[in-house]
Formats: structure tokens, C-alpha cells, sequence
């Protein structure tokens, strides 16, 4: 009743907490350095991850360009997206952008004596020998130094051009900022509809082909492959364990007892998931599915020594064994709890506490449930004998898989941060394919300042501008993007206020500039009154940007990280080099970052923490085993017969895959906790017979296992097939070694 | 490297105003220069005897009416096609500047400083651009790609209107429409989207060059 009223609790707790996340970067690292926490932020929630990247082709280049200017106009209007670009300026653009529209009187240093108004007079007089249209007559009338012109050509990148993006291939290509984050999978989704629903409406829809690329399309596709692929792998391997457990125990009732601990498993470590984390990831979920391999031999050791015993006699034989094993298991899986990614703690916690739960189930249910057996028992008149172990076995695939790892052409470890995507290669090469003719801002070099005042920031970010001004004078950079270009220092903003002359004052002058010009005398009154309000506005704050056009510049150029307010100056074609030997001189606490190392970095770090902890965590079984067997030479058997499964496991990984990922690093994770499980059953002192109920018992755990992993092998989710692929090796690898390396003397 | 310009013309300055301009102006030059015989009333016939051979200079007066001002802005100058894609506008009344067009930028000199404006900037200005280059050189089918036209009036006082097709074009410019009598070209009017209109006379005494 117990069990049950347990199982009642966690299913009411999850019907209240369980809200699963899509967020591909749960399985980052945390508590980094502060350049890795920016990249990280960035590749969270930065304004690259919010885009949706639309390609059109099917046509020839004028109807493209007829088809993409309509769906950026279209998709412009609707709210789900801040800005929508195809490389063209929106000539159609009525309105400066807020908050430019609003403060460009506080984001640039003016001149509001007579001359200089009568020189701006003049100069808009020659621009309108050139120009029209109501867009430059209404800027004039607001703006007749053309400040504003200035502040959002200093938040341009250089090298947009104004041609509309074609791709390589010839597809139209248009990025969408959507509103909302690429986590919101919801929200993402509705956007992604959106766009469909607007290409449907084109002329030539039919003709044309539609791509959607971008973070939170893949998040939108990673779901629904997710979803499909759990159910179609769960189906399968309970078809191919029902399968073994049929062949091997011909009892149709064992199989009913074997999902009990498999179902308590999969609940509480969903439970317990769900309860210390705000969200589930879909991975975490998926991997639910690895619990199944591992749970399951519980119940078939249990089955296979209660052949000729009863369930609780047999129980009793095997536990000790069980529960060693099932102590070192979890003891390697909760080492990634502290690996440092919320992912894979996720991960660890959901398999040690399932596999804990699931023990439990075997070890309380299982036994009283089992019908007790017509045959008689064997055990008794066997004579437990010593297990010999072959020492030599072990050493032998230890050194050949050493030996193929040695001869790996390359690194064993692939860094790229985007290896840890769950995203198909095609997908992200037709992402990249689209991006590529989009010209964004070169985000690679970055000068990065922080300061836990942001007063005090942008303070230095405008002495920075100041100092990277000359810079590009001598030819050190091209150009910069900074935030107190956009933001200045509320010191800054104060002066220029001060500088504004009130307005009766800025009327007369203006009405003297205008003199001998064919002006109408109330041409200007809109700038006059924007002087005034500019005079008395409250002082411009992120919080003032954040829901403007420009909110996702701000998020490029200022983020907050806990207590501490974070510039990310963008440099385009920066002589590295040169800028560094440059701001070496400027003695302002401003360093020069290459997001692209560092990336690369954060990975290197990262697997550096997992195996580390994870070293720890053998270190641990190690001591466990000894503690507990008393024998050296099985403590040393164990941990040998293990390692070679690991190595024969990595030799076959990095021949097939090429580069090992944390992911196959997980994977050992689980052979580590499988391997253990076989060399201790294995390694027993025990009858004859109930050698023959081990054989049988390990055989089973290790055909289901290979059989499950392998059916998870063949997942179209790039991360599952990996870790598929791993386990279902070391598996194997586990089993062969085990058993080849002991026998009864 | 990119010039940061102290007191530039605006970006939203280069669009159908310039453009329209630009295109008018060429096309007057391209009229006077020549001196057509009286036309059939039939595009490709005018396009086809009027092709211009660079170098080549006319003057010109032109008004230009927005909301902004309360008498219009009177600009007098010249107009040079220079070479097979090279135009320029030479202002030398109010104030003195010229707009040098060539490959997919405009060219400013005013007040001894030289600044450069990317074409890319206003799909407009680039169609009529493309629109100018296909009546130099006497494409009437480049022409009829880009705009609808009909023709009015008689040998002695003909009238070309053109409509842009494209519905982008269409959202600035309303239309341009070019007049002539029995000797060439002798007005352009351009009308735009929000309501300002350019009106361009060709100065016949002008020297030729």
C-alpha cells in the first residue's frame, strides 16, 4: 500500500510540476568564467538564437524578390516578430525607430547656436535637391542636423550593403526576430506558422519552395522528432525485450513483473527530475528510455536465479551482488549531477533514482508476486565453488583498444560546441547555407567590459568609443558597434540635455537661420517641440529599449549576468593583433575576446570537469567493491574487466564516429554501471547451478541492453544515435569480457 | 573602411526623389541632345532613333514642390552623360553640387567634400538608373520591363507617361511623364507618392557640348 500510495504522490506531483523544456542550452555548462557565461547568454537568449531563418527559391530571381519583399512586409505587421530583414533598407519606413525617434537629441553632441543652425538649414536645402518623400521631409522638419541619421548609422554594421540576400543556391533568404525567446517553444511554433500561413498567400505559393531554419525552428522540429521518436523506440524495445524475456524465461507473467520496477524507475526519477528542476529537458525524457536497458536486468537476474528457487530465497542469494551493484551504478551516474551542465544533472539524477527506485521494486514486489516454483530446488545440492578469473583477458582488450586510440588520426575529442546539437547535420548545413547570404555583424571579436554599475560602464564604453574612433583612423578595425552609442551614461545624456536652449530661445534662432531660405517659417516646429521634450525627459534606460525595435541590439551589446551589467563591444575587420597591442596602452578594463575560442575553450573545459568527476567517481566504486568483497585480486579483476570494456567500447566509438562528444562520455557512463553490474554477477562464488542461473541471468541483461541500445542506435536524433550506438558496444564489450574472463575452478 | 561623414545627405534622401530626378533629367538630356524628328507615337520608334552617344551635356531648370517649402526650390545646372553607365548632375544654383552616378553608387561633392551613398540603398533610384540606361541606349524592351507607358498627343506636342509595374515601385512613385514637341524633349514632371511634385524644363540656348 505503501508503494502505492508513493506512486499516487508522484504521479499528483508531476500532473502539478512536469513542464518540459526544448532549450538546447540546458546542456551547457554552468558557473563558467564570465566570457563563457556571455557566449552561453548569447546562445541562450541572445538575439542570433531569436531568428527565423526563411528561405525561398522555385523561381527566378524577380519573382523571388517580389515574393520576398511581400513576406517581409507581411510578416513585419505581425506582432510575433520585432524586425524582419531580407539585406534591403525599408525604404518604405515611415518612422525612425524608438528609442532613437524619441532621445536622438541626448545620443549625440549638437551645436544649437544660430550658425550652426543656418549651416543646417542650408545643407537640408541641397539635400532636398537630391531627395523626396515624405519619410526625409518629415526627418528634416524633426531633425535638421540629421542626428538621427547619424546614431542609427553608427548602430549599422558596415557591411550591410542594402542588396536583398540571395543564398548560393538562389533561395531568397530573410531573417525574422521573433519576440519571444527561442525556448518558448509555443510562442516559436505560432511564428513558424505564421510564416507558412503568409508564404501560402504568395502568387506563386505553389511553385515555390518554403525553408524555416533558426533555433527555435529546430526546437519546434526537435519536439515533434522527440515525441515521435520516443514513442516509435519505446514500441520497438518493448517489442525486442518482450522478445528476450520471452525466449529466455518462455513466461508470459515475467514479463508483466518486469515492467513494475521499470515503471516505479521511470516515475520517480521523472519525480524527482520535475521536483529539483523547474523543467524537464526532452532529452531527459528520451533518456528515460536508457533506464529501461539498465532496470530491466533487475527483475531477469532475479527471474533466471528463481528458476529452480523460490522468488524470495532467490532474492536473498542475489542481493548483495545487486546491491553493490546497483550503489556503484548510481554512484557513477550522480557524478553528472555535478558536471556542471543542467542537462546532464538532469540526466544523472533521473537514472540514479530510477535505478535506486527500481532496485527497490525488484528487491520488496517482485519476489512476492513470482509464483513459487513446482520445481525442486537446486541450489542445495550444489557446493558453492570459488570463481576462477582469468586475469589475463581483461589487459589484452585493454591494450588493443589502446592501441586503436593511439593510432586515431586527430584528437579523440571533438570541442565543437555545436556536436552537443541534436540537430540533424543537413539541417544545420541548410541553416548555415541560408545564413551565409545574409551579411550579419561579425560577432566573432568582441571587446567585452563589465562593471556591477552601469552608470560607470557606459561611462568607460564611451571613453572606448572615443579611443576606437582614432582606431579606425589608423586602420586597426573598421568598425564598432557599442552600447553607449545607443545608451549614454546618464551623465552624458544630463549635458546634452543642459545643452538644449529652451524653447522660445530655439524658435527665434530657428526663425533667423530660416531668413532668405524658401523654407515655409513653421517647417521646423516639430523639432522645436522635440526639444523641449528631449529637455525635459526622464533619462534613457535599458529598460526604456528593451521593448523597442531596438531591444535585440541592446541584448547584443548589454546583458546582465546576476549582479554584473556585461558591453559586448562588436568589432568588424579588426587587425587582432593591432587592437590588442593598441588597448594594451589604453589601461581601461576592457578585454578583447574570440568567441569562437572561446566556445571551443568552454567545451575543453567542460569534458575536462565531467571526467574529472567522473575519475572521482571510479576512484569511489573502486573503494566500494574492495570495501565490500574483501578481495583484492576481485577488486582489481572488476575494475580491469570494466576499464577494457570502456576501451574497447571508446576504440569502436571513435573508429565509427570519428570524435568522442560529452554525450559518448555519458554513454561510458552507463557501460561503466552495465559492466560493473555483469563483472560482479559474474565474479560470484557460487554452485554450479546457480552459475548456469548467472549465465543465463547476465546473458539476458546484456541481449536486452545491446538489443534496446541498438534498436536506439537507429534514431534520426544525432545525440540518441551516439549514445545508442556507445552503449550498445559496451554492452557487449561488457558481457564478452566478463564472461571470457571468468569461470568456476 | 567605412568614412564617417560629418554632415552627410540622408540615406531616406536617395530615393525617388533623386531617382526620379536623375532618370528625368538623363531622359531630357538624352531628347535635346539628339533633337528627334517629330515622333510616331510609338516607344520603340522614339527609343530606337534616340540612342545617345556619351559624352554629352544639357542644361536645364528645374522646380520642386514639397509641403516643407512656401515658394519652390529652383535649382538650375547641367546634366552629363559621361560614358555607358556614368551620369552626372551638375547644380550650380542655389548652392553649388554635383551627384556623380556610376556603378551601384552616387558620388556627392558639395562644399569641397567628396562622399559616397551605396545604390543598394534605394531600389528605386537603381531601377530608374536601370530605366535611364535602357533609353541612352535604345532598349525599349529593358524599358517596358520596368514601367507601363502610353503616349499622347500628336508629332508636334507628344507626351510620354510611364507607370512603374512593380507594386514596390509603386508604393513612392506615382509616375513620370515626359514631354516634347517636333524638335525634342522639352519638360519632365514627376509625381510621387506623397504628393510633392518635380517639374524639369530644358534649357535650349544652354551650350552643348
Amino acid at each position: 500500500m505503501l508503494w502505492l500510495a508513493t506512486a499516487a504522490l508522484a504521479v499528483f506531483v508531476l500532473l502539478g510540476r512536469l513542464e518540459l523544456s526544448f532549450d538546447l542550452s540546458a546542456f551547457f555548462p554552468q558557473k563558467t568564467t564570465l566570457t563563457h557565461d556571455v557566449l552561453i547568454e548569447q546562445l541562450r537568449s541572445g538575439p542570433g538564437s531569436r531568428l527565423v531563418v526563411i528561405g525561398i527559391k522555385g523561381a527566378d530571381r524577380e519573382q523571388l524578390t517580389e515574393a520576398s519583399d511581400h513576406l517581409r512586409r507581411a510578416l513585419s505587421a505581425d506582432p510575433a516578430f520585432v524586425a524582419v530583414h531580407n539585406g534591403e533598407f525599408d525604404e518604405d519606413a515611415t518612422e525612425v525607430p524608438e528609442p532613437v525617434r524619441s532621445y536622438y537629441l541626448l545620443m549625440r553632441d549638437l551645436d544649437f547656436s544660430h550658425a550652426s543652425l543656418q549651416q543646417a538649414m542650408q545643407s537640408r536645402l541641397q539635400d532636398l535637391a537630391l531627395g523626396g518623400g515624405s519619410a526625409l521631409l518629415d526627418l528634416i522638419a524633426r531633425d535638421p542636423f540629421l542626428a538621427t541619421l547619424d546614431a542609427l548609422e553608427q548602430l549599422t554594421p558596415v557591411n550591410m550593403s542594402g542588396d536583398m540576400w540571395f543564398a548560393a543556391d538562389g533561395s531568397a533568404v530573410l531573417m525574422a526576430e521573433t519576440r519571444a525567446q527561442s525556448i518558448d517553444i509555443t510562442a516559436q511554433g505560432q511564428a513558424i506558422r505564421a510564416v507558412r500561413q503568409e508564404f501560402s498567400t504568395l502568387p506563386d505559393a505553389t511553385t515555390l519552395n518554403l525553408e524555416v531554419t533558426g533555433v527555435g525552428a529546430f526546437s519546434v522540429e526537435l519536439q515533434k522528432t522527440i515525441q515521435a521518436e520516443a514513442k516509435k523506440r519505446s514500441i520497438l524495445a518493448s517489442a525486442a525485450l518482450l522478445l528476450v524475456l520471452l525466449v529466455v524465461f518462455r513466461n508470459a507473467r515475467l514479463l508483466l513483473l518486469a515492467a513494475i520496477p521499470i515503471g516505479f524507475g521511470f516515475l520517480a526519477g521523472l519525480t524527482l527530475v520535475s521536483v529539483l528542476f523547474d523543467t524537464v529537458h526532452g532529452i531527459t525524457l528520451a533518456f528515460g528510455f536508457t533506464l529501461l536497458g539498465i532496470a530491466v536486468d533487475f527483475p531477469l537476474h532475479l527471474f533466471s536465479h528463481a528458476e529452480h528457487d523460490s522468488g524470495r530465497t532467490a532474492m536473498q542469494r542475489i542481493w548483495p551482488t545487486m546491491r553493490l551493484g546497483v550503489t556503484s551504478t548510481a554512484i557513477a551516474y550522480l557524478a553528472l549531477a555535478f558536471s556542471g551542465s543542467q542537462g546532464l544533472a538532469q540526466l544523472g539524477i533521473f537514472t540514479a533514482g530510477g535505478v535506486v527506485v527500481a532496485v527497490l521494486a525488484t528487491r520488496v514486489w517482485l519476489p512476492l508476486l513470482m509464483a513459487e516454483n513446482t520445481r525442486p530446488p537446486t541450489h542445495a545440492d550444489g557446493v558453492a565453488q570459488q570463481a576462477e578469473l582469468r586475469i589475463w583477458v581483461a589487459p589484452v582488450a585493454l591494450l588493443l583498444g589502446m592501441t586503436v586510440m593511439w593510432y586515431h588520426p586527430g584528437s579523440t575529442w571533438d570541442d565543437d560546441i555545436s556536436s552537443l546539437s541534436p540537430v540533424p547535420a543537413d539541417r544545420i548545413a541548410a541553416d548555415r547555407a541560408l545564413r551565409s547570404a545574409a551579411v550579419t555583424p561579425d560577432m566573432r571579436y568582441q571587446l567585452v567590459m563589465h562593471n556591477d554599475s552601469l552608470e560607470a560602464l557606459l561611462r568607460d564604453s564611451s571613453t572606448v568609443d572615443k579611443l576606437l574612433a582614432d582606431a579606425v583612423e589608423d586602420e586597426l578595425l573598421d568598425d564598432w558597434q557599442s552600447i553607449s552609442q545607443l545608451l549614454p551614461s546618464q551623465q552624458e545624456q544630463q549635458r546634452r540635455r543642459d545643452a538644449i536652449p529652451d524653447a522660445d530661445v530655439l524658435s527665434t534662432r530657428i526663425q533667423s537661420a530660416l531668413a532668405n531660405t524658401p523654407f515655409r517659417r513653421d517647417a521646423f516646429a516639430p523639432f522645436v517641440a522635440n526639444a523641449a521634450a528631449a529637455k525635459a525627459a526622464d533619462p534613457l534606460l535599458p529598460a526604456d529599449i528593451a521593448a523597442t525595435p531596438l531591444g535585440s541590439w541592446l541584448d547584443s551589446h548589454l546583458i546582465q549576468i546576476e549582479d554584473t551589467w556585461v558591453a559586448l563591444i562588436s568589432v568588424a575587420g579588426a587587425d587582432v593583433d593591432g587592437l590588442q597591442a593598441r588597448m594594451q596602452e589604453w589601461e581601461l578594463p576592457v578585454t578583447l575576446v574570440d568567441l569562437q575560442e572561446s566556445s571551443v575553450g568552454l567545451m575543453r573545459d567542460y569534458r575536462n570537469s565531467a571526467r574529472n568527476t567522473i575519475l572521482v567517481a571510479a576512484l569511489l566504486i573502486v573503494g566500494l567493491l574492495w570495501y565490500v568483497r574483501g578481495s583484492f585480486g576481485q577488486t582489481l579483476w572488476v575494475a580491469l574487466t570494466v576499464s577494457a570494456a570502456i576501451a574497447t567500447t571508446v576504440a569502436v566509438a571513435v573508429t565509427l564516429h570519428g570524435n568522442l562528444t560529452v554525450i559518448h562520455l555519458v554513454a561510458l557512463l552507463l557501460v561503466l554501471g552495465l559492466g560493473l553490474d555483469y563483472a560482479l554477477f559474474l565474479s560470484r562464488d557460487e554452485s554450479a547451478s546457480q552459475r548456469r542461473a548467472t549465465d543465463k541471468g547476465v546473458l539476458a541483461c546484456a541481449a536486452s541492453t545491446t538489443l534496446a541500445f541498438g534498436i536506439l542506435s537507429a534514431s534520426s536524433i544525432p545525440l540518441l544515435r551516439f549514445l545508442g550506438l556507445t552503449v550498445a558496444i559496451g554492452s557487449a564489450a561488457s558481457f564478452l569480457l566478463a564472461w571470457l574472463g571468468s569461470r568456476l575452478r | 573602411m567605412r568614412a564617417r561623414l560629418t554632415a552627410r545627405p540622408p540615406a531616406a534622401g536617395l530615393n525617388i526623389g533623386s531617382s526620379a530626378l536623375l532618370a528625368a533629367l538623363l531622359l531630357l538630356a538624352w531628347s535635346s541632345l539628339l533633337a528627334t524628328e517629330a515622333p510616331q507615337l510609338s516607344l520603340d520608334e522614339i527609343l530606337t532613333r534616340t540612342t545617345v552617344i556619351p559624352p554629352a551635356r544639357v542644361a536645364f531648370r528645374e522646380e520642386r514642390h514639397n509641403p516643407m517649402l512656401q515658394e519652390p526650390l529652383v535649382l538650375t545646372g547641367y546634366l552629363e552623360y559621361l560614358d555607358a553607365g556614368v551620369l552626372r548632375k551638375v547644380i550650380e544654383s542655389p548652392a553649388p553640387q554635383a551627384f556623380l552616378i556610376r556603378a551601384d553608387e552616387v558620388v556627392i561633392e558639395r562644399d569641397g567634400e567628396t562622399r559616397r551613398l551605396s545604390l543598394s540603398k534605394s531600389r528605386v533610384l537603381k531601377t530608374m538608373l536601370g530605366a535611364i540606361e535602357a533609353i541612352l541606349a535604345g532598349q525599349p524592351e529593358n524599358l517596358e520591363s520596368l514601367f507601363d507607358h502610353e503616349i499622347s498627343g500628336s508629332d508636334d506636342q507628344w507626351s510620354v507617361r510611364l507607370t512603374p509595374q512593380s507594386p514596390r515601385l509603386k508604393r513612392q512613385l506615382v509616375g513620370l511623364q515626359v514631354n516634347g514637341d517636333s524638335e525634342s524633349t522639352s519638360s519632365i514632371r514627376f509625381d510621387l507618392k506623397s504628393g510633392e511634385w518635380h517639374s524639369i524644363t530644358i534649357m535650349r540656348d544652354a551650350p552643348e557640348q
